[in-house]
């Protein structure tokens, strides 16, 4: 794989720290998986974050170290002091991620195929537009995006749909699962990921033979109160 | 407009922090191996009000950052087995914990990553690892030491901007808006500092190829 776009250092920066919401980690991730280079400068981003971590000044804290261990101790012989320490929701994976990873589509990267119930042809793809089909993708808990999370759904483009003009979110990932396009920021093909800013506008051509099929998310609108009337326009205006 | 000061002590990255560094994962190693209750002891004194302050910074209530924390450092004391000092320091390890707790806690799933046993996995044209210490959080001692000074040689705006990325606040808007700053400004003082770091770590270069425009 020719992997020429890149994660910028920032959105690299802003998944290290947990900012990222769920749709965008599905994106950033499925790049991370298909090239070696990001997954590098993704790790050296844990680095940084990890040595911030030891030069950040500590807050006071209101038990000691023995006490945590005194709990953990009374919860082992006390199955109700043990739910108390869980009361905390617990990480509980998703339904979908205790499925054998046997089942799932392999031609896309897995953070993504988890998140699809079929290879990328069989999906139920609804029309948008004449050339412009697209699937609109589930959260972990089941839940589809909308106006408020942002977008996070596949587009299924037939070669020569030229997109209208169109400017971007704060944050918006665009990653090329099949096929290619083109806009005046260069090529995309398979693997590549535009991670363009506010400050971007541009109207991308589908330059390949097949389909071009890519995945796209946005950060969530309602944050950047400042910037919502640009915001409603990612990626062709969904 | 609130003002901003970076709680941070990033030091002098000398031989000091070395030896404090390498004291800290060599207590992680003691949990893991005999559950050494005076290394945790040691590991909880030094990272859980920082761990509380990550939390706190980025917005959550205060009984909840301790609940949260002491949580946090159950895992440190549960999964310190599966910490190796090779990889990654101490501090890196533990912060790895944090930030995906506070996503479970806050999206009640998990953070998405990388799949390590995925077919499509790409190793790099340049690797010359084996796939194992490739897809690790691999870093050698010389580096952690070189991406400690390059930290602390940062300019003060940029050591800022870092620290709030990951500290406080939940985007680079919030940043942005506290700082009183264009977003392009946050972006761009971001990029040089990471570009610093990787030329101090003698990291090949970053993006690249995303030609922005201006």
């Amino acid at each position: 794989m020719n992997i020429t776009h890149h994660l910028s250092d920032e959105t690299l920066i802003e998944y290290a720290s947990g900012n990222l919401n769920e749709a965008l980690e599905v994106v950033v991730a499925s790049h991370l998986t298909l090239c070696s280079h990001c997954r590098q400068r993704s790790h050296t981003a844990d680095h940084v974050g990890g040595h911030l971590l030891d030069a950040t000044k500590p807050v006071e804290v209101s038990h000691s170290a023995s006490d945590l261990l005194n709990r953990l101790r009374n919860s082992e012989t006390d199955d109700t002091a043990a739910d108390q320490l869980q009361s905390l929701k617990t990480t509980q994976k998703p339904a979908q991620e205790t499925d054998n990873a046997r089942f799932l589509s392999t031609d896309v990267p897995r953070p993504l195929a988890r998140r699809i119930p079929a290879d990328l042809d069989a999906l139920p793809w609804s029309t948008m537009a004449k050339g412009i089909k697209h699937y609109t993708l589930r959260h972990a808990d089941g839940s589809k995006s909308n106006h408020r999370t942002g977008a996070f759904k596949l587009l299924k483009l037939q070669p020569g749909v030229k997109l209208i003009e169109h400017s971007h979110g704060d944050i918006e990932l665009t990653l090329v699962l099949k096929g290619s396009y083109s806009d005046s920021t260069g090529r995309y093909g398979v693997g590549d990921v535009a991670d363009l800013g506010a400050d971007v506008t541009h109207c991308p051509v589908i330059d390949s033979n097949e389909p071009c099929i890519a995945v796209v998310a946005t950060n969530s609108p309602a944050q950047y109160t400042g910037m919502v009337g640009r915001i409603m326009q990612p990626f062709i205006g969904i | 407009m609130t003002e901003v000061k970076p709680a941070l002590d990033l030091g002098t990255g000398g031989s000091k922090q070395d030896t404090e560094r390498k004291k800290l994962n060599d207590c992680l190693v003691a949990i893991g191996r005999t559950q050494n209750e005076t290394a945790f002891a040691t590991i909880y004194e030094h990272f859980a009000g920082r761990v509380k302050s990550f939390l706190l910074g980025k917005g959550m209530e205060i009984d909840t950052a301790e609940e949260l924390m002491q949580e946090i450092m159950l895992v440190v004391w549960r999964r310190a087995s599966s910490y190796d000092p090779g990889k990654a320091a101490a501090s890196t390890w533990i912060f790895t914990i944090a930030r995906n707790k506070r996503i479970d806690y806050l999206r009640g799933n998990s953070r998405v990553e990388v799949e390590l046993d995925d077919s499509l996995l790409e190793h790099g044209p340049d690797s010359h690892h084996d796939a194992d210490s490739m897809e690790t959080l691999a870093i050698r001692e010389q580096d952690t030491r070189k991406l400690s000074e390059a930290l602390s040689k940062l300019p003060n705006e940029q050591q800022q901007v870092m620290h709030l990325s990951y500290f406080r606040g939940q985007s680079h808007g919030d940043i942005a808006l506290w700082l009183d700053l264009p977003v392009g400004t946050v972006k761009s003082r971001i990029r040089l500092a990471m570009q610093s770091i990787r030329e101090g770590m003698q990291l090949p270069k970053g993006a690249g190829a995303i030609s922005r425009k201006t």
